[in-house]
């Protein structure tokens, strides 16, 4: 089994070799929410790494790029697929200097969430949270050398 | 594939609405199984001049190279939930002293999203349930059982698995407690008990039935994210949950009483003198309680002063039974077997010719007649 492993990280790295490293540095991580109590004993929203995550508790990835290259990059989009195990929390994408847009039919069209509709028993209605495939950030503005940008968005583990 | 909410034509354009949706759906559903790993992964596409250039693809610890990326992840943990209540609400199972393996049940759903094992314990409890104190004089061994372990195959005997094994989610089981009511019970004693069950692991999976695992214990941090974690969500937040439930004792409850009247004397005044007859009235009395006394016999030695009348109230009627509804025949070893004798100056009335049952509630007079003797 270990040798087998071995083959296949063999494999992905020649594959590695052959692309050539892109112009921006892609990251995403995930932490979780969780209600602690402060020194004033008031309950306070903090972030921990999600490590332990059981059903209803809610997650937070958040999307780091940066462009590592000599040029600016235009047109920057980034899209994120939801896991079929996560319901996307309503009003939760954020990403400054982005229009962030959703696609109800697996990457295919994307719109502002209030503009979506979903076809059902012949009728159309707005679609809802439970609708959502994919998210994405669109870049109102072009990425200069060196600079960073952050998208993020909760969801909640079904 | 998303799940969309079907056919309920609601347009939740508020953020509450959905967030009251959204909580609606956790408590109500069981959840993604222990164990899954949830992926995510972001794709970010971009050009340089006017050059679309290939997408690149994030990674938990950032990446610069197209299909370089790996997604993050995290590992879904167990979460332990469950009930327990008992299963037949303050409707009690009514017993008698006496009985063996007495039986009431208790229904555990697993809303774990993991299938579950559970230890189970059972005892005598003190406190009062359902209103009605426990009577302190519990009954005697306590069995559970659970058919095959998980319900399946209906109600358990006694050779069946005395814990909840392999447990799906989101399933339901019925446990069943037998108990021996000891004749010393009382009529209107409540023996109250209190049924408890722990979650327990599961590693034997579901191929491996038949073998009750560890108790589980709340995963103490930081974890292991390779590792299916277990936090306890059931109420408490200990993995323990108990229910209570009662037996009522019904019994019959006797009183016997009896009274002599001398009914004709060869002088006026109905005088106990030689040639007077008396008549004995026994009355059986359970009105007290609340079970049928069934096979009741009496037995009564005839004073040897005395002599039995023979056919006091009629031809083969030795015996009335209450005031004449009835009668019998007190002959020598019930020879016309209708459940009367009379042998060497012992009346019995009631025996295997005879079954006489006293309803609880109801009372029964036996009436028979002596002579005194004039010597």
């Amino acid at each position: 089994m270990k040798k087998m492993i071995g083959a296949i990280l063999l494999t992905l790295s020649v594959s590695a070799l052959a692309q050539e490293q892109g112009h921006l540095s892609v990251q995403t991580t995930v932490q979780k929410e969780t209600v602690v109590m402060n020194e004033n004993g008031e309950q306070e929203t903090t972030l921990v790494p999600a490590e332990t995550v059981v059903p209803g508790e809610r997650v937070i990835y958040t999307i780091t790029f940066e462009n590592v290259s000599d040029q600016p990059a235009g047109d920057v989009v980034i899209t994120n697929p939801i896991s079929d195990n996560l319901i996307y929390v309503d009003g939760s994408a954020f990403g400054p200097g982005t229009d962030i847009e959703f696609s109800v039919d697996g990457g295919q069209s994307f719109a502002a969430a209030n503009e979506l509709t979903v076809d059902e028993d012949g009728a159309s209605r707005a679609a809802t949270v439970d609708d959502f495939t994919h998210i994405r950030w669109v870049m109102q503005n072009e990425l200069a050398v060196g600079a960073q940008g952050t998208a993020r968005f909760t969801a909640q583990l079904k | 594939m998303k799940t969309a909410t079907k056919g309920l034509g609601l347009q939740f354009k508020l953020g509450v609405s959905v967030f009251a949706l959204l909580v609606g759906q956790q408590a109500m559903a069981l959840g993604t199984d222990a164990g899954t790993s949830v992926d995510n992964q972001a794709l970010v596409s971009y050009t340089v001049g006017t050059v679309a250039q290939t997408p690149i693809d994030s990674d938990p610890a950032g990446n610069s190279t197209p299909g370089n990326g790996n997604p993050t992840t995290f590992l879904v943990d167990r979460r332990v939930s469950f009930t327990l209540v008992e299963a037949s609400g303050d409707n009690l199972p009514v017993v008698n002293p006496g009985d063996t393996d007495v039986v009431t049940s208790f229904t555990l759903v697993n809303t774990s999203n993991a299938i579950m094992d559970f230890r189970l314990t059972v005892a005598d409890f003190p406190g009062a349930v359902f209103g009605n104190a426990d009577s302190g004089s519990p009954f005697a061994n306590y069995r559970i059982r659970v058919a095959n372990g998980d319900g399946a195959g209906g109600v358990p005997d006694l050779a069946d698995l005395d814990y909840v094994d392999e447990l799906d989610e989101d399933e339901t089981v019925e446990i069943y407690v037998f108990a021996d009511v000891p004749l010393t019970a009382q009529n209107g004693d409540f023996d109250n008990i209190e049924l408890a069950a722990f979650a327990a692991d599961d590693a034997n999976a579901a191929a491996t039935p038949g073998a009750l695992d560890a108790d589980l214990a709340a995963s103490a941090g930081p974890d292991d994210p390779t590792v299916i974690d277990t936090v306890f969500g059931d109420a408490g937040n200990d993995g323990t949950e108990v229910a209570q439930d009662q037996w009522e004792v019904e019994s019959a409850d006797l009183v016997i009483t009896k009274t002599a009247a001398v009914i004709s004397s060869p002088f006026p005044g109905l005088l106990a003198v030689p040639d007077s007859v008396i008549e004995y009235t026994i009355t059986i009395d359970n009105t007290g309680g609340a079970a049928d006394a069934t096979s009741v016999s009496i037995s009564d030695v005839i004073d040897s002063d005395v002599t039995f009348v023979d056919e006091a109230y009629g031809v083969g009627q030795d015996i009335s039974f209450d005031s004449g509804a009835s009668f019998c025949n007190a002959d020598a070893a019930d020879a016309d077997t209708d459940g009367c004798s009379l042998d060497a100056g012992t009346l019995v009335v009631g025996n295997a010719n005879l079954a006489i049952t006293v309803a609880g509630g109801a009372s029964l007079t036996i009436q028979f007649q002596v002579l005194i003797p004039n010597l």
